[in-house]
């Protein structure tokens, strides 16, 4: 088990090391570079521009840049922004907390709905609770999440009022109640395409646990029906569940910062938009690898806690 | 004569899937005595397991089973004085465990990962309405009579820890924690190796012997059922194509398909078994098995005997007493097989001509 | 689990007439996800000549039209042009956008996989790597990076979305490809010296065609959603060429007026990106019978 941890640990740092380069190399190729918005500004001479550039360090080349950087993030210098000269880390930390808090809620919907749905839909597979479920989870498969969310703030803020149409909270009101109430509609639009990938695959983990010769020898046994399904199913199935967290990251956060924009949410999609807009290399260079490290990291805690539940893996 | 445990009487099995109907029982009639063991060969998709695990409902009628086949039980089957077809699932629920048990085939797949081998015995008996402190101890109790060491130590372990035989050993345990009247034995050492099938064998005639619990086991295995059965069933198409004591069938063999099964057999393994690998198995038989999703007519195994005649590919012949045989001694043919083999022997061509040119 | 307890599964042997194809139309999902992306494959295509409006013609005296007034099926928009005109017309473009960035995604993705899949050593293990390296990074997040850095337009866009979708094909193949590889046909093919890249387009790739088809559908219900977000959020097609996404940018503003300039771009959206997946969902089903129930 130890062990097992150590090499996963081990992975993970190499797997960050390739997406610190690969992070670097995508914006370092990308055509136009940081300043080119600096070149159309009237007033900034070449000379001016190619002082900016002696200044922040982007005349070396690419391989002196990457190091320098690289070693910055190691220390926790990730660099400074260049369009407030705040540090990145800081810039980042002031907006993770409300992003976080919609991811988390967006998950909490998505687990207890996704796993319910889907462990009915496979009690009774093909019956008419599936069917519906089957094709609700299709649709909320394919349907855009901002539109979703436009829908939501149309019907449920707009026409019934029932939900703020955005925002946190207003200022000066922080009672948890006003910020539950916000959080409602998107966390709920967040939640959906979880809540449908949760819903499907755990649907799948319990056909496929029941169809296992364990299954039938439990049935021998004369084992009553709500043990079978709690004792020798579910635990059986929610364990490859347990990598679905990890697995879900990346999608859950890349459908945060498109949630956040529609109800101009005040997490990290704003600060992304605002960072692309203005050019400003080191924000989005740390904003890519701070989710990569987030999917690194949730990727492995995961894998840990599948190692400690799962009786095959734990003395190893 | 007294009541037997086990009456069954055309039993049918049907299976529907996307493709139609799969005919996999079709009227299988026989009774069990208690204390008695009856061997059911076959090839695959003969309905020998199909048939067993019908009875109790273990083939997906009862809810929360993966099998995407819905299934259709028909005829009777009357167990200790109670009809099992069309018993609700809660009642069947309560027989399966404490009076009839069972013992699977692949010890790995058939115990559950997750939870420690006590565990699984001892909810055995916990179904059953007994306290889970004693539950626990009896739990030991069977570790300790199936003949694992250190049972305290060992019920504490996952199966995964237990080697092949020991896991089909904590089976065992688990099929008999209620002592049941009847045991069902679903090819219980098929995936072991030739010294741990031996020992496991060994186990389960004492076992037999010391709780007096008939068994059913089903088996392709020619020389197990020669060693531990007191009466075998051959099964073909899903139907009985021979049945009777074992020294009977074996040694005054009436059906064309046992005659093919034996003689794929060399005969000297057929009982010793050979140390240098696995037991010999049924070898195939020339021809097709059965494409069982038409409707059944005739003698299913027709098409594959050379000595079918008309008669055998359009009636169905019923399973008789052999008029010149031992008692108990049925056979399902038009043709008299001791006949037709003289006949051939007359004819100077070997007995294996039969399977091998049957085609 | 042994044979003979389902005997259905055993002793029925597949007929002839039971194809790929018509397991494929047995699923019910899967048939009415073919249907509609048939409908709107040919309505995008086709309606445009059909109709009497023109995308592109303003009439500022007729905005804000509801549907089924004044000639327009479904209403105008904010400068009086046809929507139906313009949702068929945008469908071209999100439609020829998903299909063409599947296709850099297969290749890209394909490529990749069956070459790491084959040479096991440094390059193979490398190239994986780098692919655990992207699909690190949300899809979303990469691709909005790459689309505000870079000018964005159809092709720029069709481009991104292909380079930012093509690792989970990469994954596929490179599974498929290493157990390919344990199969004796491969090592025979070795033993007559082959060259490698006969062995790869010879021998492997048809194997992993089949896998290859599902991910590349499913590729396309993910590249027009993808689409979509970039030219909702100002990041990929842009005005006047309609997308259904930049539809919907503008659209929302309106939501209130005209909430059917919002809703029925988003309906398409939907509807051919469910129909794509109902077909891949279909498709791996009706490759794999007895795989996975889902």
């Amino acid at each position: 088990m130890v062990r097992r941890f150590g090499a996963r640990l081990i992975q993970s740092v190499i797997l960050l090391w390739i997406v610190s380069i690969v992070g670097f190399s995508l914006l370092y190729l990308t055509p136009g570079g940081p300043l080119a918005m600096f070149a159309e500004t009237p007033g900034m001479t070449q000379e001016d521009v190619e002082r900016l550039e002696r200044q922040l360090g982007l005349d070396q080349p690419a391989p002196i840049q990457y190091l320098r950087w690289a070693g910055g993030l190691v220390v926790g210098d990730w660099g400074r922004s260049y369009r407030d000269d705040s540090p990145v880390l800081e810039v980042i930390g002031s907006r993770i907390g409300q992003t976080f808090k919609l991811m988390l809620a967006a998950t909490a919907v998505a687990m207890s709905v996704g796993l319910a749905t889907g462990i009915l839909g496979a009690v009774r597979q093909y019956g008419r609770f599936d069917r519906v479920t089957t094709i609700l989870t299709m649709i909320a498969l394919s349907i855009p999440t901002f539109w979703f969310g436009l829908l939501v703030i149309y019907v449920f803020s707009q026409r019934l009022g029932w939900i703020p149409p955005g925002n946190a909270a207003p200022v000066g009101d922080d009672s948890w109640l006003s910020a539950l109430h916000h959080l409602i509609g998107p966390a709920l639009v967040l939640g959906l395409l979880s809540t449908a990938v949760w819903s499907r695959y755990m649907r799948s983990a319990v056909l496929e646990t029941l169809a296992q010769d364990y299954i039938r020898t439990a049935r021998a046994k004369g084992v009553l029906r709500s043990r079978l399904l709690f004792h020798h199913v579910l635990r059986n199935a929610l364990l490859p569940m347990i990598t679905l967290i990890g697995l879900e990251l990346p999608s859950l956060f890349g459908g945060a910062l498109v949630t956040e924009t529609v109800f101009t949410w005040p997490g990290m999609g704003r600060l992304f938009f605002d960072s692309i807009s203005y050019r400003d290399y080191p924000v989005i260079l740390g904003m890519l690898i701070f989710s990569a490290i987030l999917v690194i990291s949730s990727n492995l805690i995961a894998d840990t806690l599948y190692g400690v539940a799962d009786p095959r893996l734990r003395r190893r | 004569m007294t009541t037997p445990l086990l009456d069954v009487s055309d039993l049918t099995v049907r299976f529907s899937q996307d493709r139609g109907k799969v005919y996999a029982v079709n009227g299988v009639s026989y009774s069990l005595a208690r204390g008695e063991t009856l061997a059911v060969v076959g090839e695959s998709g003969s309905g020998k397991s199909a048939h067993v695990l019908a009875m109790p409902g273990l083939l997906g009628t009862g809810r929360y089973t993966g099998a995407g086949a819905a299934v259709e039980v028909g005829g009777s089957a009357v167990f200790a004085g109670k009809e099992l077809i069309g018993m609700p699932e809660a009642e069947l629920r309560r027989l399966r465990g404490s009076r009839i048990g069972f013992v699977f085939q692949d010890p790995m797949s058939s115990l559950n990962p997750v939870l420690t081998v006590g565990e699984q015995i001892a909810e055995a008996i916990t179904s059953h309405g007994v306290s889970p402190r004693t539950a626990e101890a009896r739990a030991l109790d069977l570790l300790d009579i199936v003949g694992i060491p250190e049972p305290r130590r060992r019920a504490r372990h996952f199966p995964h820890q237990f080697s092949g035989g020991m896991r089909q050993r904590a089976m065992i345990a688990i099929g008999i924690a209620c002592e049941p009247a009847l045991l069902i034995a679903d090819e219980p050492t098929t995936a072991l190796d030739v010294l741990v099938q031996a020992q496991i064998i060994d186990l389960m005639k004492d076992l037999r012997r010391q709780l007096g619990m008939a068994m059913i086991w089903i088996t392709h295995d020619m020389g197990v059922v020669a060693s531990i059965a007191d009466t075998v069933q051959v099964m073909y198409g899903g139907r009985i194509m021979e049945r009777g004591p074992v020294r009977a069938v074996f040694h005054d063999t009436r059906s064309a398909y046992t005659w093919g099964l034996l003689n794929s057999l060399p005969d000297a393994e057929m009982h010793a078994p050979s140390l240098a690998g696995r037991r010999p198995r049924l070898r195939q038989i020339p021809g097709q098995p059965p494409d069982m999703t038409q409707v059944p007519v005739g003698d299913p195994f027709a098409p594959r005997n050379r000595f079918a005649t008309h008669r055998c590919l359009s009636e169905t012949p019923p399973l008789q007493q052999v008029a010149d045989g031992a008692p108990g001694h049925l056979v399902a043919a038009w043709y008299d097989l001791p006949q037709v083999l003289r006949a051939v022997a007359h004819r100077d061509a070997s007995p294996q001509a039969l399977t091998e040119m049957g085609t | 689990m042994s044979v003979e307890s389902f005997p259905a599964a055993s002793a029925a042997p597949a007929r002839a007439n039971t194809t790929v194809f018509h397991r494929f139309l047995r699923r019910r999902m899967a048939a009415v996800g073919l249907a509609l992306v048939v409908l709107l494959v040919l309505a995008c295509a086709l309606g445009p000549f059909l109709l009497r409006h023109d995308p592109l013609t303003i009439n500022m005296r007729g905005r804000f039209l509801l549907p089924f007034s004044d000639g327009h099926v479904l209403g105008t928009d904010e400068m009086g042009r046809d929507l139906l005109a313009r949702i068929l017309d945008a469908g071209r473009y999100s439609l020829l956008i998903g299909i063409l960035a599947m296709s850099i995604s297969v290749f890209v993705g394909g490529f990749v996989g069956i070459v790491a899949g084959f040479y096991r050593g440094i390059l193979g293990h490398g190239l994986m790597r780098f692919v655990d390296g992207m699909l690190c990074f949300p899809s979303i997040f990469l691709l909005l990076t790459l689309a505000a850095l870079t000018s964005p337009g159809v092709v720029t866009t069709t481009i991104i979305i292909g380079l930012t979708a093509w690792m989970s094909v990469a994954r596929l193949v490179h599974s498929s490809v290493q157990e390919l590889c344990q199969r004796e046909f491969i090592a025979a093919a070795r033993a007559l010296g082959l060259r490698d890249w006969r062995i790869m387009i010879g021998e492997l790739l048809p194997n992993v065609a089949a896998p290859l088809c599902v991910a590349a559908t499913l590729i396309v219900a993910r590249a027009i959603l993808l689409e979509s977000y970039v030219s909702y959020l100002g990041y990929g097609i842009q005005p006047p060429v309609a997308s259904w996404g930049n539809m919907l940018q503008k659209a929302q503003q309106y939501f209130n007026s005209a909430p059917w300039l919002a809703i029925l771009p988003g309906l398409m959206i939907t509807i051919a990106v469910a129909g794509f997946n109902a077909i891949g969902d279909g498709l791996r089903d009706a490759l794999n019978p007895r795989g996975r129930p889902g």
